[in-house]
């Protein structure tokens, strides 16, 4: 089951790392003298505290994202396990679920599904707009949040659930059952452009682990419409894995670097192109804003760096040049670590200052209230006065 | 900080003064951009605390950034601390050598980085494992250690001093008690509130407050002090403290940097209204009493010629019935026909304290009721033969009357003495203990709550009024209406 969870300002640019037998250093903090201060403070507070002593687990989370504030570096963050299960979904891209969106109508506050086509719930018969009554002999009831259903939904891959829904047109119940898929949740939409049919526009909202195959399947199926230029858009694109970031990059350049990483730990690292390239010679434009984050800066980071993208956008990119190991504790939560910092190709450290677009288009509040989109409007200008 | 010590102490409570103010800065950022995490800071808020041994506090919190305390003493530490709604009188401690010495000296020779000696506790250095009363699971905690193991190994950056991790960790764990009052307060800041609630500090002489902008407002220079004769005036915003920007500087930080021993100097740029640069003011500090009480007899305009004395008592520090009793002495000397108790913005202090207060005008009987985890109930008496048991009297209050200021207001109102005019208080009905730890931090504990003497606890909703009036732009001036609605009820009777 897909949601459109609002939430997700939930990534910011890491890599993910095998955890494989960390080293201890002699400065770790272990259980000893330092310690015991702590072990001070609760002795007094279990004696004395008029009220509710917490669970032992949510006493040391506390401690732990308190005492990871010490570092004073916001990437480097404590996810408690069951976040740390939403996170993976997203970062994985894939799930087991049904293959729907889910919303809750403003109007009528029914629950509404949009079956995502090739998935289970197409298959079976759902149709966009089908309004969900019950799942399992559960009923819907307007008390009900958005995550409470998609609870309902999401099961292992195999499984089967059985829902009844109400096909808006006919008004007919029906009661239908699916069997649970792994769901592709794409990080890619795209289309020729209406405005000309000889752009391709792609548009990615985060970069997960399938982004790389997407962009890469999305730029073949433009090209053999037709597509002679094309428009990545990175807006509002938070980020997610740098690996992802780097497959993503691949497909627009030949070989040299996309980026540097440096890391006390390890020095310098480079990560190149590789030969096989999707885009080599379409004239390409990348569109940021201010929302345009980590993975998404070493995208466009390398495509202006290399002179392969004109960016084009209303704001200075988000700015975060670092990057975070993500480990996977015992207990299921997990810690990001800013591990790096990177530099584009021209060794530009982009940390808080971001990408300055090639080009910088306005957005006024008449723009925002007509819903047009000023920043796409000049790509495709540009496109019309650089043809050729 | 044994549990027994404290249950074994008696009372003592009526001879005992401990002032705390505390401007809680408590900053806690927590945001969530729409892109990319800002991780949540967690600072532990400042407040001011009482002397050796183990002390009581209550505190309350106003709004985000301000807090009140209720101190409540133990053995000779009664104290009700606000961690006031309001100023925070900006001046450096100094060590005061009649002061336990146990904590005195440590506070002259730390540095006031704060950070203790890197070999750590003197404490019991042999016995590291988790104490059997403890009510953390040493499994849990592995969690911690390994975290901290891939932090060290994997940061790409400067890691912090280990106390600074540990404190850190302190504090980030007592939040999931739920309670704001129970917090940790880092070496020195712990020893700069001990020296406040003395109620005589080195510094500017000035208040100092984080106002709704995050900015660090002069909310008054003590007439008379560096700060007034220097040319600071209230509404001064302080951009540096001898060149160094206070952006982004906690409020303990700031106050830290301002105060220091008398006869030194300190440089100030601040920013005020009207001027377009900033201005630049050089102040030698000195050592001065934190005035508590302003007492005077309302000028007659304001009265219709009757003589009327006002008293606004402004914070229950250590002084603060001396100071009260001195001043009642001089205006019931007066003869007034009715007398004005302003509680108005009064964050609270030491528990005696606000007994002694409402004792001067209360005849015998009960001030409060404190009731601890173990249901202990303990009683706070006053007695006859005060001062100004008889006198007519109204109190006002507002919302920034809290703590040790709803105690003196609560005992008032349900004995009978007098009616309250203004506005709902605060509502901050629990009790903290201040524990000192062996590293010079403290930790504050609620551990108890109070009762009115009719019973009735005020946690969370406060005292309403028997008159209530909307709190006017500004106080003490003649459009102040509360205080005008406070003294047609002394010419009325109603």
């Amino acid at each position: 089951m897909l949601v459109i969870l609002a939430v997700s300002a939930f990534i910011a640019g890491y890599l993910t790392r095998e955890l494989s037998g960390t080293r201890a250093n002699g400065r770790v903090v272990r259980a000893d003298q330092e310690m015991s201060l702590f072990y001070e403070a609760w002795n007094l507070i279990d004696n004395n505290f008029l009220g509710t002593i917490p669970a032992s687990q949510d006493i040391t989370y506390g401690a732990i994202r308190g005492s990871i504030s010490a570092l004073n570096d916001p990437y480097t963050v404590f996810i408690e396990p069951a976040d740390r299960a939403v996170e993976r979904e997203r970062l994985q891209g894939t799930f087991g679920g049904i293959g729907a969106y889910l919303s809750i109508s403003e109007e009528t506050g029914e629950v509404i599904l949009e079956p995502i086509p090739g998935n289970p719930a197409e298959e079976a018969g759902i149709l966009p707009g089908d309004v969900l009554l019950s799942v399992d002999g559960q009923i819907i009831t307007g008390e009900m949040t958005v995550p409470e259903i998609v609870d309902l939904l999401k099961g292992e891959k195999g499984t089967v659930v059985t829902l009844v829904v109400r096909h808006p047109s006919t008004g007919i119940e029906e009661t239908i059952s699916i069997t649970r898929d792994d769901i592709l949740l794409p990080s890619v939409a795209y289309r020729l452009l209406e405005e000309d049919k000889t752009v391709g526009y792609i548009q990615l909202s985060r970069f997960s682990g399938e982004s790389g195959t997407e962009v890469g399947s999305a730029i073949q199926d433009l090209q053999s419409q037709g597509a002679t230029r094309l428009i990545l858009d990175l807006r509002q694109n938070g980020g997610g894995l740098r690996d992802a970031a780097i497959d993503v990059a691949d497909h627009f350049l030949i070989d040299g670097p996309i980026l540097f990483l440096q890391s006390q730990q390890e020095g310098e690292r480079v990560f190149n192109a590789s030969r096989q390239t999707q885009a080599t010679v379409e004239p390409l434009i990348v569109l940021v804003d201010g929302g345009t984050a980590s993975a998404a800066e070493i995208v466009a980071g390398a495509l202006q760096d290399r002179g392969r993208a004109t960016l084009i956008g209303s704001s200075r990119t988000f700015g975060k040049g670092s990057v975070q190991l993500v480990f996977d504790l015992s207990d299921g939560s997990s810690v990001h670590v800013t591990s790096a910092k990177w530099f584009t190709p021209n060794r530009n450290q982009i940390d808080q200052h971001g990408l300055e677009p090639n080009i910088l288009v306005e957005i006024t509040q008449e723009d925002i209230d007509s819903g047009r989109d000023p920043v796409l409007a000049n790509a495709i200008q540009f496109f019309q006065e650089n043809d050729g | 900080m044994n549990p027994s010590e404290k249950e074994t102490s008696p009372r003592r409570r009526f001879n005992s003064s401990i002032i705390i103010f505390s401007t809680l800065g408590i900053l806690l950022a927590l945001g969530m951009g729409g892109v990319g995490f800002l991780a949540g800071r967690v600072t532990a808020p400042v407040p001011t605390l009482s002397a050796t041994a183990e002390s009581v506090i209550i505190e309350v919190t106003l709004t985000a950034t301000d807090t009140s305390a209720v101190v409540i003493p133990e053995s000779e530490q009664t104290s009700l601390e606000p961690a006031a709604s309001q100023p925070t009188p900006a001046e450096e401690p100094s060590p005061e050598p009649e002061l336990e010495p146990a904590v005195t000296p440590i506070a002259q020779t730390d540095p006031p980085t704060a950070t203790p000696p890197p070999s750590p506790t003197p404490d019991p250095p042999a016995e590291i494992s988790i104490p059997e009363i403890s009510p953390l699971d040493e499994a849990d905690l592995s969690t911690l250690y390994e975290i901290w193991e891939l932090v060290t190994d994997q940061y790409d950056g400067q890691l912090p001093p280990t106390n600074e991790i540990i404190e850190s960790a302190i504090s980030g764990s007592l939040e999931t008690l739920g309670d704001t009052y129970t917090r940790y307060v880092p070496p020195d800041v712990a020893r700069r509130m001990r020296e406040d609630m003395q109620g005589s500090v080195e510094g500017i002489g000035a208040f100092v407050r984080e106002n709704d902008d995050g900015m660090f407002e002069i909310v008054r220079p003590i007439d008379g002090q560096p700060a007034a004769l220097a040319g600071l005036k209230p509404g001064d915003i302080l951009i540096a403290v001898d060149g160094e920007s206070v952006l982004g500087v906690s409020f303990d930080e700031v106050i830290l940097m301002v105060r220091g021993p008398k006869d030194t100097t300190v440089n100030l740029t601040i920013t005020r209204e009207g001027e377009a640069e900033p201005l630049e003011f050089s102040v030698t500090r000195t050592r001065f009493e934190v005035p508590v009480v302003e007492a005077e007899i309302l000028p007659a305009e304001l009265t219709g010629g009757e003589a009327i004395a006002y008293l606004h008592l402004t914070e229950f520090n250590r002084n603060a019935e001396d100071r009260l009793l001195a001043a009642l002495d001089e205006l019931l000397a007066q003869q007034p026909a009715g007398l004005i108790l302003d509680l108005r913005d009064n964050p609270g202090g030491f528990l005696d304290q606000s007994v002694a207060v409402a004792d001067a005008f209360l005849p015998e009987g009960v001030a409060l009721f404190e009731r601890n985890i173990r249901g202990l109930d303990e009683v706070f008496l006053t007695d006859n033969g005060d001062i100004a048991e008889t006198i007519p009297m109204v109190v006002l209050v507002n919302a920034g009357s809290a703590s040790a200021s709803e105690i003196v207001a609560g005992a008032i109102q349900d004995r009978g003495r007098a009616p309250l005019v203004g506005e709902t208080t605060f509502g901050k009905g629990s009790v903290q203990q201040i524990y000192p730890l062996s590293d010079g931090s403290e930790l504050r504990v609620t551990i108890a709550r109070w009762y009115t003497p009719n019973n009735k606890t005020i946690d969370g909703q406060g005292i309403t009024p028997d008159i209530e009036v909307e709190s006017p732009e500004s106080l003490g001036d003649e459009n102040d209406t509360q205080l005008l609605r406070a003294i047609e009820f002394l010419l009325n009777g109603q």
